[in-house]
């Protein structure tokens, strides 16, 4: 029973989890430009963060050591570099939009201006990281996050034409009025918002951070298998919410109170208060983890010691990361720039560094050194090949998208 | 840097150059207009639904608060856009003078919007989100009329 537990509360804290500041921003803005028919970016980035997900929880487990430790010994110092720099710095990129998120979350909830609520989400972040335990710090944010379940109910409760949705979901083509350059880009976006980075790093460190055994492989194969398309499926549901609302009536998400008028539409005051709790909880759920990845990227790389199941005293180099880490997103932040502009820039820029981050886990999984008879089966090593060549296509198109379309706009 | 490499530099500065250049220039003024024609109308509409929802009580004031300011920014944005673009043609600058006219009377309903919604006129909501409808779809039209289909 106590096992059945710790299997549906993962499977929840993986779903309320899921979404960041990233994934909410970006499907808004595809629902409202391209409705449903960019659906299959989500689809596809779901099932890569799945496969490579559990692949890194896996190595975690077997091994008892975190991706990144083993990258650097397997691969070498310059290649881990390659990748630590590439994945810092997004991780970076992103930390600076969950802060910027929370605050404008907070904004929706109070109508004080986001840059008096940046500072005080940077100190309740590093706060939260310093005092609390890592499995009620990820229990709590996962579990308010399913608040954001109210995309899903709100796209019921509006009442769409389902035939026309589902229509556009599977049958995908390039709106009239857009440019196929455009399509492909927020295609791109798309993907590396599903795909961010930080997220394979934080669940490989959280494996270690959590002891997990290779008992533990099948409970973290359910969070993630499970887990993980229930998210895509609310991912879809913030896309749908746009497509009804505000597609029809031209209007262009440019705010995350843009993100919020469809679910009042649908549901009036009790559904925005539930949003607004899901908001503050994705994106300051995500802003934990993305300043821990911070941490364990460059304490892991360097051999330092880290981690939160050891006292802050006795990781002070890591911790000292997170907090420059922290401190630096919170800078870019009061320079004035857009934290929804940085938001956009950060799931491009998470596209771009998505080999770096894919191609050592792949490699790291294959190898029985490590893995012992836990390396990757045939069908996973197939996907994760296939995977790779779809990572590297939308790296490499990332950027010159990015010029020629202006960022989309 | 040897050869081969300062070549590869050149070739990727010269690609990002000339994928730049097309982004920014892609319909001369008449799309540059059109665009932020199409940015001013949007805001206009997202002022027309949050007025929508104030009137039903279906949204919390800070967010309805926040919506219109957001709105009224991305009109400015865009004012600012077409004031500040250099134009040669007499006909370009026509379309401007007609752009920046529509765009600032959005710009007045949105204003206003945002301080019947904070309580500073009394009144319902339907003529304030006619009025953003009626300023949202001049500027929709006059896109399609500067800025091609």
């Amino acid at each position: 029973m106590t096992r059945l537990l710790g299997v549906a509360l993962g499977i929840l804290t993986a779903i309320g989890g899921f979404l960041d500041i990233g994934d909410i921003v970006t499907n808004a803005v595809v629902g409202a430009r391209f409705g449903l028919s960019l659906a299959w970016v989500v689809v596809l980035g779901v099932i890569g963060i799945c496969l490579f997900a559990q692949m890194s929880g896996r190595v975690a487990a077997v091994s008892g050591r975190a991706t990144f430790e083993i990258i650097r010994e397997r691969l070498g110092a310059r290649v881990a570099l390659a990748n630590l720099v590439a994945s810092f710095l997004v991780t970076l990129l992103t930390l600076t939009a969950e802060v910027g998120g929370i605050a404008l979350a907070l904004q929706l909830a109070s109508a004080v201006e986001p840059r008096l609520w940046m500072p005080v989400a940077a100190f309740a972040v590093w706060l939260v990281i310093w005092r609390t335990g890592f499995k009620p710090m990820e229990n709590v944010t996962g579990l308010l996050g399913l608040c954001l379940v109210v995309f899903a109910v709100a796209l019921v409760q509006l009442g769409p034409d389902w035939s026309a949705l589902i229509r556009d979901a599977v049958t995908p083509s390039v709106p009239a009025a857009e440019h196929p350059a455009t399509y492909w880009f927020y295609a791109v976006a798309l993907f590396g918002a599903a795909m961010t980075p930080y997220e394979v790093f934080f669940f490989s460190s959280g494996a270690v951070e959590e002891r997990w055994t290779t008992k533990d492989i099948a409970q973290s194969r359910a969070d993630v298998l499970v887990g993980f398309p229930l998210g895509g499926i609310l991912s879809v549901a913030i896309a749908g919410c746009a497509a009804v609302v505000l597609l029809p009536a031209g209007i262009e998400v440019t705010s995350l109170s843009h993100v919020a008028l469809p679910v009042a539409t649908a549901g009036g005051l009790l559904a925005v208060a539930v949003l607004l709790v899901g908001l503050v909880a994705a994106t300051f759920g995500a802003a934990l983890e993305t300043a821990l990845s911070s941490g364990y990227m460059v304490a892991q790389y360097l051999g330092w010691s880290w981690g939160k199941f050891r006292r802050p005293a006795q990781a002070a180099r890591f911790h000292l990361t997170v907090i420059v880490a922290i401190v630096v997103g919170l800078g870019v932040l009061m320079t004035g720039v857009d934290p929804i502009k940085v938001t956009e820039y950060s799931v491009v820029f998470s596209a771009v560094a998505l080999p770096l981050t894919y191609l050592p886990i792949l490699v790291v999984s294959n190898d029985p050194q490590y893995m012992g008879d836990k390396v990757n089966g045939p069908v996973v090593n197939a996907l994760g090949q296939v995977f790779l060549v779809v990572v590297v296509a939308a790296s490499l198109a990332a950027i010159p998208l990015l010029l020629l379309t202006g960022a989309g706009s | 840097m040897n050869r081969p490499h300062a070549t590869a530099v050149a070739c990727a500065v010269l690609a990002t150059l000339l994928l730049a250049g097309c982004a920014t220039h892609e319909g001369g003024t008449p799309g540059f207009l059109g665009r932020a024609l199409e940015g001013a109308a949007s805001a206009a509409e997202t002022g027309a639904l949050a007025a929508d929802l104030a009137g039903a009580d279906r949204a919390p004031a800070a967010l309805l608060d926040s919506a219109l300011g957001d709105a009224i920014a991305d009109a400015r944005t865009a004012a600012g856009e077409v004031a500040t673009r250099q134009v040669t043609d007499p006909d370009d600058a026509a379309a401007q003078q007609a752009s920046l006219a529509a765009i600032e009377e959005a710009l007045a309903a949105l204003v206003d919007a945002r301080a019947w919604a904070s309580g500073a006129h009394d009144g319902a909501a339907a003529p304030v989100s006619e009025r953003l409808r009626q300023a949202a779809d001049r500027l929709t039209g006059l896109a399609e009329e500067v800025g091609g289909p």
